[in-house]
């Protein structure tokens, strides 16, 4: 940390000696930040830069490509990183559930969701191929946070 | 948090009512702390550390593959993995040269924490107004800078707040997917589902193991799955199949990151969508 700058320690640590990981905030480094209303100076009809959201699947995707099922315009200008954590149910029998941070992957790679950023966009995709089977009736739910910060 | 600290809650929420998720900032847990972030080129045919961290710890980290400035979360051709001393690329044999982003946080995988919590309701979250709130803009920045880049916390702002980290290997047997499994098992004291990020070393079980080093769970799913992450509104866990592995019981180390952020946001008022496809 330089001469000046704010870090506030974690409960039972001393902020004079606490280290960064010591603490809940250290000016010396900076957090990934989610714009928390990007409509105030950006677009306002878009996704907002967190969230949630449920993809259900009423027909199959194109096969042996990438499709995007959800997409935020974040305007950013740069490319930044996301995170998502999804809830795939699949209905055929047995019916199971798989839940993680994407991407997820089916054995095989017939069936895979994933996240892409762009200077301009965040999306969530699927990549199918019907060798999977069908997805009509699947679901996939998803939370995902959109940070202000580089992924490229 | 104890009779003392600093809370920060987010627009539109009361900070003397606010729940945990509410809140942008709490002196009681730590929020994530860039350590370094940057681009790498690497021979996807040859193991290349990408860098050298020197935290002495294994610490939390992310990785994105960049192809002509588009970055995805994606299998890497490879993995690519974290131990005490550096991040580095292990080579399943592809080939030809691939960009990788990666981001390394100062918060050690293999060291519990637990925040306190805050059990109040959530409820909608409300505009920005920027005629009063807070911002501390990181070493060299100027406070007043518009990008968010420049700062440690920004009440425009919302930031992964972390409740736990909690390591270990799989102790309950039979686990989750039943004889020939254990788990490894956190219960988080949320009334809701949080967001939850898994990283592992499989041991000796794992054939193509790296011992020392740590991945981000990034598994199959569809059939039989070596190991598995699971999460719901009492617990989180993570699910080592031995038998799939050809092993006598689990030789997994997980480190299971829960943040304050609920994974399910419908009903708490924040925006949810609904995507029909087709």
């Amino acid at each position: 940390m330089a001469d000046y700058g704010m870090k506030v320690s974690l409960p039972g640590y001393d902020v004079h000696t606490a280290t960064p990981e010591q603490c809940a905030i250290h000016s010396g480094y900076r957090s990934p930040l989610i714009d928390g209303d990007p409509g105030e100076s950006l677009n306002t009809s878009s996704p907002k830069h967190f969230g949630s959201g449920v993809v259900i699947f009423n027909s199959n995707p194109p096969s042996g490509v990438s499709t995007t099922l959800f997409t935020v315009t974040h305007n950013l200008g740069y490319v930044p990183f996301a995170l998502v954590n999804a809830n795939y149910y699949s209905f055929p029998t047995p019916t199971f559930e798989y839940k993680g941070t994407l991407p997820l992957y089916v054995t095989g790679s017939t069936l895979n969701f994933y996240t892409e950023c762009t200077a301009t966009t965040f999306s969530l995709k699927v990549y199918y191929n019907a060798a999977y089977g069908s997805l009509t009736g699947e679901r996939l739910e998803f939370f995902y946070q959109l940070f202000s910060s580089n992924g490229a | 948090m104890g009779s003392h600290g600093i809370k920060l809650s987010r627009p539109g929420n009361d900070v003397l009512t606010a729940a945990d998720a509410q809140l942008a900032f709490s002196s009681s847990w730590p929020t994530l702390k860039i350590a370094h972030q940057g681009l790498y080129s690497v021979n996807k045919a040859s193991d290349t550390v990408l860098y050298t961290h020197g935290l002495g710890y294994v610490p939390m980290f992310l990785f994105f593959k960049v192809t002509s400035g588009v970055s995805t979360g994606w299998n890497p051709g490879g993995t690519i993995q974290a131990s005490s001393t550096n991040i580095k690329f292990f080579t399943n044999g592809g080939v030809g040269t691939q960009d990788y982003y990666i981001i390394v946080f100062r918060l050690p995988l293999l060291q519990n924490f637990t925040a306190s919590i805050v059990d109040r309701p959530l409820e909608q979250l409300s505009d920005y107004d920027n005629n009063y709130g807070i911002k501390v803009a990181v070493d060299g920045a100027d406070v007043s800078s518009t990008d968010l880049r420049d700062f440690v916390i920004h009440s425009r702002a919302l930031t992964p707040n972390i409740h736990i980290v909690s390591s270990g290997t799989p102790n309950v047997t039979p686990g989750t997917y039943g004889a020939g499994t254990s788990k490894w098992t956190v219960a988080h004291g949320l009334d809701y589902t949080p967001f939850t990020l898994c990283y592992y070393n499989g041991g000796a079980n794992d054939v193509s193991n790296k011992p020392g080093y740590y991945q981000i769970l990034q598994s199959s799913f569809g059939g039989a799955s070596a190991w598995r992450m699971n999460f719901d509104s009492t617990n989180c866990t993570f699910d080592e199949d031995w038998t799939l592995l050809g092993g006598g019981g689990p030789t997994s180390t997980v480190s299971l990151v829960l943040l304050k952020e609920p994974f399910d946001l419908v009903g708490f008022g924040m925006p949810s969508y609904v995507v029909a496809y087709g």
